[in-house]
């Protein structure tokens, strides 16, 4: 999947540097627009718009941080823009109309207000004596820890943010874009000099080394920018889009698999009640429910089989939680929750523990037992794996796992089973406990119907459908 | 049914040199927009072999250019479009702003080949006006940023039309009207009224009114009227913003889809120009005020609107209240995302008629739980059946719920008193409460993700365009 993220920083970069577009004859020269600014700021600091500033030192070499082609100049923020922080309104000083905005920081949250500040939920009135910045200001979070999480918003109108909110106006409102552009390159987690409470340092950010452009090709960079970035959102949206789908592609072929549909079913596997017979004629320790209980009536019956499988209850089946039988200081695998991989992946990892200490108050396994996690939310992660090559044959693990044996079911078809969206389903509606500490029913994982092909048949299944989950996982990349 | 296969084969046509244009470097929109003109000029000659005259000036003729080759044939072609384009009456409209996008001549002469091959001006209205109807339906959906900006769904507009229903005798507008598309669903539902030629004439000449503020569009729907018979003389569609260029005029049904999002950085203020306008900057509320300040008392109104012109406060909000004071909203119709390709939008119908204050609202919930994707489930007119009945059009009066609290809380058409309509501080009623199961088909997920897949593959080829060689 593409890195949307790098590039769109990449390409702001390139952007800034003058890279990403020509530069041409008449676009004539940044220091002719410069001049222009600082007339206009005059005539502002004179009506009284805005207060005047100390002025800012020369921008020295080392300060500069690339080089910008000859028509261009390095100005410091704080020269073409005016940087302020809004005031708080006392309660009588907003209402829930009028014709200015009020903007907390969090109203640059609310929904319809990603880029412009268009949805407003409260208004100040004519007592209010706070500054009112213009419509084409920049705000942005100054304090608080949202001041770290570089957000920026533009005025559409004329409105009064609180104290906790700094306003970036540019001088001539031309320059909008091209400030907006600039401080995407901007980390304002750099800028922050609050000792307790992160705050923005607006001296710093007034100081701030900003390459100045012609007005035209701020324009021609802003355009392309335009394009490139409509590109880029599609490409976001659609690899979202993209990931989703094959996950729930991936959940389809197992369900198929499942079915039967992935497989051919052929004569010679024989019939999945011989299989079954074999399996009861074990003397296994299988759970003590009730043969009514374990019954299968052509109501409960989810989807049509081929004719030589059968429908079987889990607990018929398997043995949940089985004995594992080995001697104290045997090595053996210690398998912690964090160390079992999620979704379709039976992989897992593992520490050397001895026997004694990976085995005591913690779930225990053996090769070819296949287990699960029963609490949320690492049961509908698909948090799972089939136990192989385990030194000694043994292991133990975090004790939020149910294992499940019969060494007459494919290993691996099982774990299809157990990784089935209905088997995730019937498991998380069924959770016990409260939020946090939720587990899956264990009677519900006893009752659950389980598809079962004749032994040839699983192996079938289990291998077609890890052909096509790797085939998936492979094509991917885009 | 010869009809049938001669559209297929025409579409087909077309489409095959779409690609070759695609291949060299002609976007599909470019190319539509190019062989509107060159259609246009060759249909205009056929009229005048038929001795019915014609509407274009002497030198500026299909005869001037088709014999024409190589760069000449680009001058001249060149020459036409810039003379046209300056015209009066329906020509003008049809080539407001015309630019050649087609530069290379071989590329140029394949279209006038194409267009050569085939007799347009007498094959039946429907049969032209469908053929690029149907381009441009691909059109807006191969890319999104198709000549509509959000292509409307015809099943969408058919049902909007069918309850809205428009008669023979009413005027019909859409200030916004894109690719026309709603206007010629009126005048499909409209036509079949009567048999008098009176209203006929009426209909076709004087009951449909569209408007665009964007010349390629604007080319395109009077086009497309103009190939449905239409507007033979003078587009009913004029080149203008309607939120600034406004006149007095009334109108019986109002049906449109205004363009999503705030208005562009630079536009016209609205505000400045519509004085009486509830002042915001959200494009769709400023049409929704447009939309009631040209329904005559006593007319209907079908709009499409997003979710954010039911829920916002402010000025939304005071919208809002002036529509349920003066007008009755009397129907709202939610819908599913997936059926426009703009991600994730979620929209609604709101019908109202003026004259009258809002009491009941009946809502249709056509989005819990509903599926549809561009690709693979597009929303079919088929599945806005249930709503056309219930809505009970011309005998609202009629209306019953299918929601019950007991029996059926899972019923989508349910009706909301005056009462509980006052205690909703906005329009946003849901009640469904429907889990959500993909119901696609192994075959079905995996045309999702080739789309998507080739989706993505567009853009990065369309990204590498505009870097050209820049590294990145």
């Amino acid at each position: 999947m593409i890195d949307t993220e790098t590039l769109r920083k990449k390409i702001i970069n390139l952007a800034i540097q003058g890279k990403l577009t020509r530069q041409l004859p008449e676009d004539g020269n940044a220091e002719d627009l410069y001049v222009r600014i600082q007339e206009e700021k005059a005539k502002l600091i004179n009506v009284g718009k805005i207060k005047k500033d100390k002025s800012l030192p020369a921008i020295t070499d080392d300060e500069t941080a690339f080089v910008i082609p000859n028509n261009w100049k390095w100005v410091r923020l704080g020269e073409i823009t005016d940087i302020n922080g809004g005031t708080t309104p006392k309660s009588n000083e907003v209402s829930q109309t009028g014709d200015i905005p009020y903007f907390k920081v969090s109203d640059m949250n609310a929904v319809g207000n990603e880029k412009l500040m268009v949805h407003a939920k409260h208004f100040i009135n004519s007592l209010y004596t706070g500054k009112i910045f213009p419509a084409g200001t920049i705000i942005y979070p100054k304090n608080g820890g949202a001041a770290l999480t570089n957000k920026r918003r533009v005025l559409i109108t004329d409105s009064a943010i609180d104290l906790n909110t700094g306003g970036c106006t540019p001088i001539i409102i031309e320059l909008l874009n091209w400030v907006k552009i600039f401080l995407e390159t901007v980390d304002f987690n750099d800028l922050d000099t609050g000792s307790n409470i992160p705050t923005v340092n607006a001296t710093m950010l007034k100081h701030s080394c900003i390459p100045l452009p012609p007005l035209s090709e701020q324009i021609r960079i802003a355009d392309i920018l335009d394009a490139i970035f409509a590109q880029i959102e599609i490409i976001e949206t659609l690899q979202k889009q993209f990931e989703y789908d094959i996950n729930v592609l991936k959940g389809k072929i197992i369900e198929y698999g499942l079915k039967g549909k992935l497989t051919k079913q052929l004569f010679e596997d024989g019939e999945a009640t011989s299989l079954f017979e074999e399996i009861q004629k074990q003397d296994l320790n299988l759970s003590k429910v009730s043969k009514t209980a374990l019954s299968v009536t052509p109501d409960d019956i989810p989807f049509e089989i081929p004719k030589n499988w059968i429908w079987v209850r889990l607990a018929s089946l398997y043995e949940i939680n089985p004995k594992v039988e080995a001697n104290a200081n045997d090595d053996a695998a210690f398998i912690p929750m964090e160390k079992v991989s999620p979704g379709y992946t039976k992989d897992f990892a593992f520490e050397i523990q001895k026997w004694n200490i990976a085995s005591k108050n913690h779930t225990k396994f053996q090769n070819d037992d296949v287990a699960f996690a029963k609490i949320s939310p690492c049961f509908e992660n698909r948090k799972s794996f089939i136990a192989k090559d385990l030194p000694n044959g043994i292991g133990g693990g975090t004790t939020e796992l149910i294992v499940l044996r019969q060494k007459l079911v494919y290993p691996d078809y099982t774990y299809y089973v157990i990784s089935d969206q209905r088997f995730i389903d019937a498991g998380s509606l069924s959770y016990n406990g409260i939020v946090g500490q939720q587990r899956v029913k264990s009677d519900v994982i006893k009752n659950y119907l389980v598809p079962l092909p004749p032994f040839a048949e699983q192996i079938r299944i289990a291998k077609r459908i890890d052909d096509l989950l790797c085939l998936i996982t492979k094509r991917k990349t885009v | 049914m010869a009809n049938q296969k001669s559209e297929t084969a025409l579409v087909k046509k077309v489409k095959d040199i779409a690609n070759v244009m695609a291949s060299a470097g002609v976007g599909f929109t470019d190319y539509i927009t190019q062989l509107t003109y060159i259609l246009f000029l060759k249909m205009d000659a056929e009229k005048e072999e038929l001795g019915l005259g014609s509407s274009i000036p002497e030198g500026y003729k299909w005869k001037d250019v088709v014999d024409l080759n190589g760069t000449d044939l680009v001058e001249k072609y060149e020459e036409i479009l810039k003379d046209l384009s300056e015209q009066e009456g329906l020509i003008g409209t049809i080539f407001t702003r015309a630019t050649n996008k087609i530069d290379r001549p071989v590329m140029l002469k394949e279209v006038f080949k194409m267009v050569a091959s085939e007799n347009w001006y007498m094959m039946e209205g429907d049969l032209k006006g469908a053929i690029y109807e149907r381009i441009l339906e691909d059109n807006g959906q191969d890319r999104k940023s198709g000549a509509g900006q959000y292509f409307t769904p015809r099943a969408l507009i058919k049902a909007i039309v069918d309850v809205v229903d428009p008669k023979i005798t009413e005027t019909v507008v859409d200030p916004c009207c894109g690719t026309a598309g709603f206007l010629l669903a009126a005048y499909d539902h409209m036509r079949v009224q009567s048999t008098e030629i009176e209203k006929q004439n009426y209909l076709k000449n004087n009951a449909l009114f569209g408007a665009d503020n964007t010349a390629l569009v604007v080319t395109l729907a009077s086009m497309n009227l103009f190939l449905h018979d239409i507007g033979v003389n003078k587009s009913p569609i004029a080149y203008k913003d309607s939120l600034i260029e406004t006149t007095d005029d009334l109108y019986q049904v109002v049906l449109t889809n205004p363009p999503f999002g705030t208005r562009p950085q630079g536009s016209v203020e609205v505000y400045a120009n519509r004085p009486e306008f509830v002042k915001t900057s959200d494009n769709q509320v400023n049409f929704l005020q447009h939309i009631m300040s040209i329904v005559k008392t006593g007319g209907r109104v079908g709009v499409i609107l997003p979710d954010s012109v039911l829920t916002d406060q402010g000025a939304t909000a005071k919208v809002r209240e002036k529509l349920l004071k003066e007008y009755n909203l009397h129907t709202i119709l939610r819908l599913p995302t997936g059926i426009f390709y703009a991600n994730g939008v979620k929209t609604n119908v709101l019908f109202f008629d003026k004259g009258e204050p809002t009491k009941d609202i009946w809502v249709y919930d056509y989005r819990t739980g509903i599926k549809h994707t561009m690709a693979t489930k597009p929303m079919t007119r088929d599945d806005l059946n249930e709503f056309v009945k219930c809505y009970c059009s011309g005998h609202m009066e009629d209306r019953k719920p299918t929601y019950d609290k007991d029996t059926n809380p899972n019923g989508r058409w349910r009706k909301f008193s005056e009462e509980e309509v006052k205690k909703n501080e906005n329009l946003d009623f849901k009640w469904l409460d429907l889990e959500e199961k993909d119901e696609r088909t192994i075959q079905e997920i995996l045309k999702d993700v080739q789309s998507e897949s080739d989706g993505i593959a567009e853009a990065v080829a369309k990204l590498k365009e505009l870097l050209g060689d820049i590294e990145v």
